[in-house]
């Protein structure tokens, strides 16, 4: 019967869960159960009830204070005088029906620890990910199943508890049913039906580092954290939802107020499970993915080729700016040892083609392939109004968002050729200093007013100018243009639309571009001397080779091996990277 | 703790258990008419010491009342009643006001003002009134429970501890024996003495180390007549284990008796005090929880301490204790104390038996003074990636005010978790507690502390952590594991990391006050100069991030102001505020420079001050003021033509004035050495970093962390004196030094240069973790001294190491050349006639040719602007000169 229940991950309910948790556990670490729970979509939260178990994607924006739940609460039924014990776990509010009083500890000997997150969707996911995770809901059928597992969840209680939760639970369900209508009027619609939007959108403005994200942000509560969750992390979410409206109201009048905002706005989720996970590309699993990406990663030829078909004339016919680009798409910072990062290869296209919305259009191509990115036109005046870096507010006592508080391997855009003659405001030169400092360090400095602290970031970035450009980069690729390909860049720009209308391609693509990131990589012996003696070679023929350029021409070849689908470097790919480095080298 | 219905009466409230006294009850049911039917008639005194109740039940002419209730709340007992001696019968209650009657207390408590004052009638007209403690609790009623030797436990209520003969009262749920634990607190305060006894803890220098520590307190608080007496939990801890933990657990408990112990204990030596209010203990240093993150709901209700920063704090809340009702139809008057921010306003007047007809009369409540304040972790409490947590503080009466934001405080006080109010309107309640801390004690890292003790207040550290150091700095070879273990990732440098490592230790800080001289600075400056690409950025970078207090600045982007302070107008309340920059942030820390040379050099002048003296002298905005920098300077430059040139002096390399130059201890160069074998084995260093599993030699590898700590351990407990032995050797090397220049008529090394000698032999010391500078210490200092120097100020020209060349920016051997090239210069001229203008550069060729020397522009220059000074040439312009 116990094993029936917990078949039909759906019928799962907090007390439920409770006790059996370890039971509930294991059966979520198999993907195919976690994906049974059906994912939450903001669009149609009105299907979901008060308690549902759903399923969340975000990252972690802002960590509140842990705050003390009571655990237990006896309820005292006034008329009949019978004393109940109920579990505040996975709950929001205490459960009093009317004629009942309930009681706490008062000196807090039943209080637990839960940790507070504030959870917010994946800041610049493309919409093609967006689009599969919308098909990936399924409303209706959830519900059917939804009301039909209650039968099999109440039988199941009967069997494992006693009466006396039994009638608990059916009164439970009664009164949440009530409540869950009221709530359905008022929140729900005041999010989606322009009752009140200006507070989400308020959030949204907030608390998200990319605007214009749809998405619903939620707090988590989470029982059992163990500190590998921090800020920024990606996770993926197992919990009760739980939106009733009844809970915002009973803060303290002076401190508290205004700060937490009410359930309806921004619901609770109360965690049985959370993962962090590595990526977010809805075409590999979010976890347990090694078989996948392995069959992802074998076809890395053909994506790399799909990807020079595609980018080569887009950049002009300049075969060695794709290939720097390809690198740029597979780079991700996988060492950090006290101050040295290695990994990242932020990229400096300039002499960009003088043709009038060129950098969006190439963007409109790179944003159809990777799974998460970002554009941002690098003028004076936005780069005066919009923050980059994180700042506590302590007036709402929450971390206002900034441009680079982005979940680790998103694509951020710089256009460059948009800057205009200016004068950069306070905000402005801070935003400089800390892309600088970012491109330098991959680390922002989130604004604590009293202090700052550093936050490890890993981002690919990729900078267009006309120039050289103001930021420093890792590589910095002149685009040599072949005058065939200027001219025939409206076709191409047509002709790449086109070519990723065939979803074998894209599909191909996006699944190898993430499995690559994250993909193992070694040197074998014999390449070790090899590329020391390149080394001592290379410093006699020129001087100015230092240490610093050799990680560049070792991190290159790390980004060639991978996107050979292979994961042990070469001799032959060494050379390659050398070559590629040189040739690059001459141009400056 | 339930307490009894709220409705009840604080004299009500002097009763425990319901369960066992019948005269409790009695007195329970008597409720508030009784209470306000009691006259100010003088309770009969059986002792003088007859106490009344303290606090905020006093009522106007209350005292008869305290009397009534006491007697009210006593009989149970009947016997005990006159056990004048063993405790107070009567439970007082806890809050703004102790409303206990108190039979042991050598005075008599009356009450006689609706301001809960007490007063001592033994002394006339003088008094102490009692100010009720905000701070301990919200709980208004203590229950105690007596326990007759001869009669079982009443129920399960309280936990008896074996029967004593006579009487023993506990208090409520808990084995802690008041009897006891006052008797205790008393040895205590009449006894302990703490030899080693933190300086900030005396208020007064008279303070004798010898005698009893709280004994001597006591006297300050006559003195001063402040009524405080911090007590330190270590003290209490050594001196009786017991008490300690009984305080630490039930502090709301416990506190009130330890006031009450400490009170008896002062008017008995001082029966003519008069105090503003009683005297009120506040224990601090209690070592439950030291950081934020570490708090969980075992700690509620007990005696805890944190530190942090304040970052917020809210305006002055009056907060009413006890409110004051009148009925309007007969004027009767009740009062109702504030029971967890509510008032039970009375409905039914007792004397008229109308109903609803009572107002509230503001100004005869009682309020007292609250602020909230919030107190985040301080940086180096979180971990990372991490955002840092806050924790709600009230502050009550003279607390408020007490820290400002951007403080960083060490807080004691009692951690509470308030479930939500259940309302009864309300069907679903948050299922959530609210959590603050009852603040009684603040201590602020201040300024005004001495340098020494200023970190080490923070520094907790395990005995198993400290062993784990100790063990570590055993080692023979700890010096190279931890110069290894520096900035791992650089490669080699070995000197350099040697060299900043003990940068971070610094020296002693020795104090010459009384001889004039205010002091010998501990910290150690560096110069890192040398080419690009050396990494001198990462090591930067990783001291930076190593370093707790570190600030880290870039020459090219910092002004004078924003490296010493500025002055700016407060948004907020339009005055003028001084804003501190990098040099004083890094108090006590290090400041990172890089980019040095970029520095313009009115900034640069700015930090002669900084680095000899340690101040910062300020005159801005009609603000003038000196402000400590205590900061280790650890810069990094790029040499004048960003390669460094080998055939020019540092000083023509670096470009710095060489008053400058000379403040840094050591100044190391990073040159590419351009080796065939240095640039295979930095292939091979950067190579294995890629590999996806580096080969990790974990136990020998010291992490970042545990560097952290031994090197904070050696700052705080090691003061390393030097030996006679060392003394010698230093002396020595330090006349070698002067000798080698005065062989050529040159004083070649500064006292300066001893200084810095000392320092680094002292840091040396520190790192061995010993309490003296050795001879090793000494060679080690000398070592690097000269490894630094060698590279630095190694003669261009003649190879040979010369620190006149940082003094005076010119070597030994330079000066000998530039005399010959004065000769020749001289020569040239007495050649020609007198106002002949001369090319310069024509002038220089012939030098070249004639002189079998190398001459450079510059070097042209420096000795036509010294003939000039001589008045043999007169310069016109930068290309030609005249013959005077």
């Amino acid at each position: 019967m116990k094993n029936a229940a917990l078949e039909c991950v759906q019928s799962w309910n907090a007390d439920f869960v409770e006790n059996n948790l370890k039971d509930c556990l294991e059966k979520l670490s198999d993907y195919e159960t976690w994906q049974k729970v059906s994912l939450y979509s903001a669009t149609h939260s009105h299907h979901y009830k008060e308690g549902q178990l759903v399923r969340i994607q975000g990252m972690i924006q802002d960590m509140h204070n842990p705050e003390y739940y009571v655990s237990k609460y006896t309820v005292c039924n006034k008329a009949t005088g019978t004393k109940t014990v109920r579990s505040g776990k996975y709950k929001d509010v205490m459960r009093v029906e009317p004629g009942e009083s309930a009681r706490c500890a008062k000196d807090g000997k039943d209080a637990r620890e839960r940790q507070n997150l504030f959870c917010i969707p994946i800041p610049a996911l493309n919409k093609w990910a967006l689009d599969i995770h919308k098909q990936n809901v399924a409303l209706p059928e959830i519900h059917a199943e939804f009301g039909q597992s209650q039968g099999v969840k109440r039988k199941e209680m009967d069997e494992d508890h006693n009466d006396e939760e039994m009638v608990c639970e059916d009164s439970f369900k009664e009164v949440k049913k009530t409540e869950v209508r009221i709530e359905n009027v008022a929140p729900t619609s005041s999010a989606s039906e322009n009752q009140s939007p200006q507070n989400l959108d308020d959030i949204k403005n907030f608390s998200f580092p990319v605007k214009n994200v749809e998405g619903q942000p939620f707090y988590l509560k989470v029982y059992e954290y163990d500190q590998s969750t921090v800020m920024n992390s990606m996770v993926e979410v197992v919990g009760f939802l739980s939106a009733d409206p009844a809970i915002s109201y009973v803060e303290d009048d002076m401190e508290e107020s205004g700060k937490k905002l009410p359930a309806s706005l921004i619901p609770r989720l109360h965690v049985v499970c959370l993962k962090n996970v590595e990526h977010c590309n809805p075409l590999l699993p979010s976890f347990n993915f090694s078989s996948d990406a392995a069959l992802a990663f074998a076809n890395a030829q053909a994506a790399v080729c799909d990807l020079k078909i595609i980018f080569t004339p887009l950049l002009l016919g300049d075969k060695l700016a794709v290939d720097f680009l390809i690198c740029n798409l597979l780079s991700k910072v996988f060492v950090r040892k006290d101050v040295t990062q290695l990994g990242h290869l932020s990229l400096n296209l300039h002499e960009v083609p003088k043709m009038t919305g060129y950098v969006e259009k190439f963007y409109s191509i790179l944003e159809q392939l990777v799974t998460k990115s970002h554009y941002f036109p690098l003028t004076i005046e936005v780069l005066n109004s919009t923050p980059f870096v994180p700042k506590k507010d302590y007036t709402c006592d929450k971390l206002r968002s900034g441009l680079l508080q982005l979940s680790q391997g998103t694509f951020l855009v710089f256009d460059e050729t948009k800057m205009t003659v200016g004068q950069l405001l306070d905000l402005g030169t801070k935003n400089v200093m800390a892309l600088k400092s970012f491109l330098e360090r991959q680390e922002v400095e989130y604004d604590f007013q009293f202090y700052a602290t550093p936050f490890q970031t890993d981002l690919s970035i990729i900078i267009f100018s006309e120039r050289k450009s103001l930021f420093e980069c890792d590589a910095r690729v002149p685009l040599e243009s072949d005058p065939e390909a200027v001219k025939a860049l409206e076709a191409s720009f047509e002709a790449a639309v086109l070519y990723l209308r065939n979803d074998e391609v894209t599909t191909r693509i996006r699944r190898f571009l993430t499995a690559a990131q994250l993909a193992n990589y070694e040197i074998p012996e014999i390449v070790q001397t090899r590329v020391q003696e390149d080394f001592v070679e290379m410093r006699q023929r020129d001087k100015n080779f230092t240490g610093d350029d050799l990680h560049i021409v070792l991190n290159l070849a790390r980004l060639l091996t991978l996107s050979t689908g292979a994961q042990a470097l070469t001799a032959e790919i060494w050379k390659q990277a050398c070559a590629m480095e040189g040739a690059r080298r001459a141009r400056l | 703790m339930s307490s009894p219905a709220p409705s009840r009466t604080p004299s009500k409230r002097t009763t425990r258990s319901q369960t066992n006294t019948p005269s409790r009850d009695e007195a329970s049911e008597k409720g508030t008419p009784a209470k306000r039917r009691a006259t100010p008639q003088k309770s009969p005194a059986t002792t003088p010491l007859r106490v009344g109740a303290r606090g905020r039940n006093a009522r106007p002419g209350g005292m008869g009342t305290i009397a009534e209730s006491s007697e009210l709340g006593t009989p149970a007992g009947g016997s005990q009643q006159n056990n004048a001696i063993t405790s107070p019968l009567a439970v007082g209650a806890e809050h703004m006001g102790l409303s206990q009657i108190d039979l042991s207390s050598p005075l008599n408590y009356g009450t006689p003002s609706s301001l809960g004052s007490l007063r001592t009638p033994r002394t006339g007209i003088q008094d102490t009134p009692v100010r009720v403690r905000a701070d301990i609790g919200s709980e208004r009623t203590l229950r105690r429970i007596v326990l007759p030797s001869d009669a079982p436990a009443p129920g399960d209520e309280s936990s008896q501890t074996g029967s004593q003969t006579g009487v023993k009262e506990v208090i409520w749920g808990t084995d802690v024996d008041v009897g006891k634990c006052k008797q205790r607190f008393r040895r205590f305060i009449e006894n302990f003495v703490d030899p080693d006894m933190e300086p900030d803890e005396a208020n007064m220098a008279t303070t004798n180390v010898n005698e009893p520590l709280y004994m001597q307190k006591l006297k300050e608080v006559l003195a001063l007549e402040d009524p405080y007496v911090n007590v330190n939990c270590e003290h209490l801890k050594t001196f009786c284990p017991e008490l300690f933990a009984q305080l630490v657990r039930y502090p709301q408990e416990v506190l009130p008796f330890l006031d009450m112990a400490i009170n008896e204990l002062f008017f008995e030596k001082h029966p003519a005090a008069v105090l503003e209010h009683q005297i009120q203990v506040r224990p601090f240093n209690s070592e439950v929880t030291t950081s934020m993150r570490n708090l969980n709901p075992e700690d509620i209700d007990q005696l805890i301490t944190l530190c942090g920063m304040v970052i917020r704090t809210s305006d002055i809340i009056p907060e009413m204790r006890e409110a004051f009702f009148k009925c309007i139809v007969c004027g009767s008057t009740t009062e109702v104390v504030v029971e967890k921010g509510r008032i039970a306003e009375p409905t039914l007047c007792g004397n008229c038996n109308t109903n609803h007809c009572f107002t509230l009369v503001h100004n005869r409540s009682q309020f007292c003074d609250k602020q909230l304040v919030k107190l985040q972790e301080s940086p180096d409490d979180m971990p990372a990636a991490q955002t840092p947590q806050t924790v709600l503080l009230y502050c009550c009466n003279d607390l408020v005010d007490k820290v400002q934001p951007g403080d960083r405080v060490t807080v004691t006080g009692i951690y509470r978790a308030i479930p939500s109010v259940l309302n009864p309107r309300m069907r679903n309640v948050r299922s959530v507690y609210r959590t603050h801390i009852d603040v009684v004690h603040f201590r602020k890292s201040s300024t005004k502390r001495l340098y020494e003790n200023e970190e080490g207040n923070n520094l907790h550290f395990s005995e198993e952590r400290i062993g784990q150091l100790k063990e570590l700095s055993e080692k023979d070879d700890i010096y190279e594991r931890m110069a290894h273990a520096l900035a791992p990732n650089i490669y080699e440098n070995e000197d350099i990391k040697k060299g900043i490592l003990l940068q971070l230790f610094g020296g002693t800080k020795k104090i010459f006050n009384s001889q004039g001289r205010s002091n010998f600075r501990a910290e150690i400056h560096i110069l890192l100069c040398g080419d690009p690409g050396t990494s001198k950025s990462q090591l930067l970078q990783y001291v930076y991030h190593l370093v707790p207090r570190a600030q880290f600045t870039s020459g090219k982007g910092s002004s004078a102001v924003g490296l010493s302070a500025y002055v700016t107008r407060d948004p907020e309340t339009r005055q003028l505020v001084l804003q501190t920059g990098a040099l004083v942030l890094a108090d006590n820390g290090i400041c990172c420079i890089d980019e040095f040379d970029k520095m313009n050099d009115s900034t640069r002048s700015m930090l002669h001050e900084v680095m000899e003296q340690q101040t910062l002298s300020i005159t801005k905005a009609g603000i003038i003021c000196q402000l400590n920098a205590r900061t280790s300077v650890l810069a990094a430059a790029n040499p004048v033509e960003s390669q460094w040139s080998k055939n020019k002096t540092i000083i023509d390399n670096i470009n710095l004035p060489h008053t400058l130059l000379s403040r840094f201890d050591l100044i190391f160069l990073l040159l590419d050495p351009q080796d065939e074998l240095y640039d295979r084995r930095l292939a091979k260093h950067l190579v294995g970093m890629y590999q996806s599993t580096p080969e990790d030699d974990e136990q020998d590898y010291i992490n970042m962390l545990l560097m952290r700590d031994y090197i904070a351990y050696a700052r705080e407990f090691i003061r390393p004196k030097i030996t006679e032995e060392a003394s010698n050797r230093l002396v020595e090397m330090y006349v070698t030094m002067r000798q080698t220049g005065m062989s050529r008529g040159q004083i070649s090394a500064y006292p300066r240069q001893l200084e810095s000698l000392v320092r680094l032999a002292e840091a040396h010391a520190k790192m061995r973790f010993s309490q003296t500078v050795e001879l090793v210490d000494a060679e080690e200092a000398w070592r690097l001294h000269r490894e630094a120097l060698k590279q630095s100020a190694t003669d261009p020209l003649s190879g040979r190491i010369d620190v006149s060349i940082l003094t005076t920016g010119i070597s030994s051997a330079g000066r000998k050349h530039r005399e010959k090239l004065m000769k020749e210069l001289k020569k040239m001229i007495e050649n020609q006639s007198k106002g002949t203008t001369l090319n310069f550069k024509k002038c220089l060729n012939d030098m070249r040719e004639k002189a079998d020397l190398m001459v450079t522009n510059e070097m042209l220059e420096d000795a036509l602007s010294s003939l000039q000074n001589e008045g043999v040439v007169n310069l016109i312009s930068r290309s030609s000169f005249r013959i005077c």
